[in-house]
Order: C-alpha cells, then structure tokens, then sequence
C-alpha cells in the first residue's frame, strides 16, 4: 500500500520528458494559435507570438512536472502577447512622436477617419446575418464575437472553458485573483450569448 | 452557473471547429515552430550537436535577441569611453588649477620670490631657527 502510494506520489512529481512536451505542444498548437489570433487579430504576428510562447516553453520551463505545462504554458502565452502589445504601444509612440514633426500639412489634407474608422461590433456591415449562418459562417460569427470581447474577459473565457483550466489556474495564468477570473468568465459568457443571439445565432 | 458552462460548452465546440479547419500554410508553420521549440529541449542531451545548436539557435530568432544585446553592449561601450573622456578632462582642468593656485600663493605671499631660488635659504630655514 505505502509502496503504491509512493509511486503515485513519484508519478505526481515526475518531470515532463520529451515526448510529454511535444504531445502536449502538438495538442495545444492550434488553440493558441487562434488565442493569439483573437488578441492580435494578425496572423503573421500571431505564428510569432505562438512559436515565442512554446520556446519560452521549452527553454526554460522543460524542468517542471507535466501536471504544470498546461498552466505554465498558457501563462507564458498570456504574457507573449502582452509584450507584443506593450512593444506596439512603445512603437506607435515614437511613430506619432515622428509624424508629428515631418507630416502635418499632408495628413490635413488627406486624412479621412472613415477609412481608418472600425465598424461598431453591433453594426450590420456584412452581410446579413442569417444568410452567412446559413452559408455554415456560425464559426466565423463566434470567432468574431470571442475576439471582439475585452481582453480579460476573452482571456478567462478562453482558458477556463477551452482550455480547460481549473479557477486557481486560469488565476495563476493571468495573474490575478480567483474571484476577478469567476467575474470575466461570467461576464464574458453573457456578452457572447448577447451577441450571438443578435446577430441570429442560435447556439 | 450551470448555464453558463452550458453555453461555454457550445461556443467552444465551435472554435474547436473553427481551430480544426486552419489553412494549411498556417498549419504547417504552427509545426514547424513546434518542431524548433522542441529542437531547443533536445540540444543539451545531445553534447555533439551543440555546436550546431549553436547555429540553429541564432537562425532561429533571426536580429532580435542580438540587436538587443548589442545595443546594451554598444551603449555600455559609449558610456565607459564617456566616462573616460570626462575624467581626463576634469584632470587637466584641476592640473592647471592647482599650477594656477601654487603660483599665486608663491606671487603672493611676503617671501621675495628670489628667497626660493637662493640655496642658502632652506639652510637658513634649517639651521637658522634652531638658535
């Protein structure tokens, strides 16, 4: 009985081996694919941000037990692409710091917020919502509506129900407490059935 | 509660479909991000293929990780030259302050200066006060 016991406690503890990463990363690709792709809403970027996350992985987090790669995984992510953000955020400063000098008289003249403006998530710009979901676009619909959620809420939607993380983990990923997680996720699922039900998706 | 797992439930089959059917292209990068990730984990049981890991790991991430850390390289370098510069300058400065300063108080003070260059005078000064 001890003998069993202290097996499964070894088991419990084991370190990740080769083949349990690459499975792992192999299941895992393509979610975090699309995570990325519903927070940076480019799909270049979001391969980077992908690869980053998963050589973060295996660089310096190939040490730890195998119960913990799911969790550590989507942690390194979450911050992979808060980093993307912050270095965009750094890059537009000094952009609009510099066109500020050379630009003025030309974007007077030629700068039309039309063009650059995005389309409320409530407007019917496209094409009539029942015909796409009869087109078999419900996919595109839900993707759409996930990544027009404010980050946090897509974040502790997408890692406690698609991922499949515990409350304490999905905390752990991004960083706050338990009860902000519990309140995204809520919220998060409310905003999705609003939409959707308003754009005619019945789930 | 339970409804909202409901309809969690239900969105995530859909982006699981939606996950299911990415481009090809995409896909195949996706795999061969993986395929580098995991060539990083392999390296170190494999001593013989460091070197090459080497190479592979600098190709990897092609600029980024060494643009950054020559830039800290270069700005260190910048900095210590700086530092130098300002240091051999701030030495001349208090070279000729202080020749400026001996040569006003010699200019100055009751001694004519010619009791300096008289060798009987620091015998003087020697022996002279002893009596």
């Amino acid at each position: 009985m001890l003998i069993i016991q202290r097996c499964t406690g070894a088991r419990k503890t084991e370190l990740a081996s080769y083949q349990e990463i690459s499975t792992f990363l192999a299941e895992v690709q393509r979610r975090a694919f699309k995570q990325a792709m519903f927070a940076v809403k480019d799909e270049d970027v979001a391969l980077d941000v992908v690869q980053d996350a998963m050589l973060k992985l295996t660089e310096k987090y190939s040490a730890k037990p195998s119960a913990e790669l799911p969790m550590l995984f989507q942690r390194i992510l979450q911050n992979t692409i808060n980093d993307h953000f912050r270095r965009q955020k750094v890059r537009s400063t000094w952009t609009t710091l510099l066109s500020a000098f050379g630009q003025k008289d030309e974007k007077d003249d030629d700068y039309d917020p039309l063009e650059t403006m995005a389309a409320k998530s409530d407007s019917n710009i496209a094409a009539d919502p029942a015909s796409q979901v009869e087109q078999g676009e419900v996919v595109g619909l839900i993707e759409q509506a996930v990544s027009r959620l404010p980050a946090r809420q897509r974040q502790a939607f997408l890692l406690r129900y698609w991922e499949e993380l515990d409350v304490a983990e999905a905390a752990a990923a991004m960083g706050c407490s338990e009860g902000s997680v519990k309140t995204h996720c809520s919220r998060a699922v409310r905003a999705l059935a609003e939409t959707l039900k308003a754009k005619g998706v019945s789930l | 509660m339970n409804d909202e797992r409901e309809i969690a439930k239900k969105i995530t089959a859909y982006l699981d479909r939606g996950s299911a059917e990415l481009k090809s292209g995409t896909a195949y990068r996706l795999q061969v991000a993986r395929r580098e990730a995991l060539a990083a984990l392999a390296e170190p049981e494999h001593a013989a293929e460091l070197a090459l890991a080497g190479v592979g790991g600098a190709a990897r991430n092609p600029g980024k990780r060494n643009i950054l850390t020559d830039a800290r390289v270069w700005i260190g370098v910048l900095l210590i030259v700086g530092a130098a510069l300002y240091f051999q300058y701030w030495q001349s400065v208090q070279q000729v302050r202080d020749i400026e300063e001996t040569d006003a108080a010699i200019l100055t003070s009751d001694l004519p200066i010619e009791a300096y260059l008289d060798r009987g005078f620091p015998a003087w000064l020697k022996y002279g006060t002893d009596n």
